[in-house]
């Protein structure tokens, strides 16, 4: 996270924030990399860390969801299902490989998929990545609750 | 109180039901809810879902599925107006509290301004969350 800072800072990014589409990539860690690039260039997100422990709290969170499906689900929010999951490790994997600060919190996205949530020090950036029943994965990263910018893999 | 169809006054404070086991909502990570608290439903068909703290105590407004606890979370109308969200009533039957942020939709859920609008509210515009309910 050091060069995008500079980008995230250009007003007319700012503005103008647009869902860009990115070619695919075969393997999860492959479509991590090439979703995280934003991110991963930009120190202010405060991204990297060396803080892996944290995330035994996410594979937690996941075997739980795995083994208890019903204590999720309610009105307009559907668990994410098996092969979800299976998904959402991977991306959980593909993340950490990056040495990634564990995100804030892993909170389901109410269709069967899950969103990784990350917030700065500062409190002015937010980002996110959803993992979505279907398989796309999508990245957001707010400032100061304005979307500076998007990218979706499908 | 009427029966619901009176327009929503800017003072009014609105609740929307956040439940406890999606963890969109844990104060020991913080202080505000995720996104996905305010994020519509397949239900949401004509707006997102709040209800009128005029019409229904807090308390009320966490009642949801039996054996679930859920959050309220508590929002002022005319600051979600200031942002340009409009608040209209949407009384049901038996429910004449229901009102709705009408543009907020199922279907434009992941659409200009109306994802950023999620994110408003849960970062700017909740002032605060209460519960879990019901109380232990």
């Amino acid at each position: 996270m050091v060069n995008s800072a500079r980008n995230m800072h250009n007003d007319a990014y700012l503005e103008l924030p647009t869902m860009q589409l990115v070619e695919i990539p075969l393997s999860v860690p492959d479509r991590i990399r090439h979703l995280l690039r934003p991110v991963l260039q930009c120190e202010e997100t405060g991204a990297a860390s060396d803080s892996s422990g944290g995330w035994d709290h996410v594979e937690s969170l996941l075997d739980q969801w795995e083994q208890h499906p019903e204590e999720l689900e309610d009105d307009g929010l559907e668990p994410p299902n098996p092969q979800t999951i299976s998904l959402i490790r991977e991306v959980s994997r593909a993340l950490q490989a990056y040495h990634l600060d564990p995100p804030l919190r892993l909170v389901p996205n109410r269709e069967a998929g899950a969103v990784f949530e990350w917030r700065t020090g500062t409190m002015l950036w937010l980002w996110s990545v959803e993992v979505e029943c279907d398989g796309a994965l999508e990245l957001s990263v707010f400032r100061s609750g304005r979307l500076v910018t998007q990218h979706r893999i499908a | 109180m009427t029966d619901g169809a009176e327009p929503v006054a800017d003072h009014e404070l609105l609740y929307r039901r956040i439940p406890a086991a999606s963890g969109f909502y844990d104060p020991q990570v913080d202080p505000n809810p995720s996104s996905l608290a305010f994020r519509p439903t397949k239900n949401d068909k004509s707006g997102l879902s709040l209800w009128r703290a005029e019409y229904k105590s807090i308390e009320e407004s966490g009642r949801g599925r039996e054996g679930k606890r859920y959050f309220v979370a508590v929002l002022r109308a005319g600051d979600l107006r200031r942002l340009g969200m409009e608040v209209l009533p949407a009384p049901l039957e038996n429910d004449p509290g229901h009102c709705e942020i009408v543009e907020l939709t199922y279907d434009n859920r992941k659409a200009m301004p109306f994802r950023e609008w999620q994110v408003l509210l849960a970062e700017q515009l909740c002032l605060r969350v209460e519960g879990p309910f019901p109380r232990d």
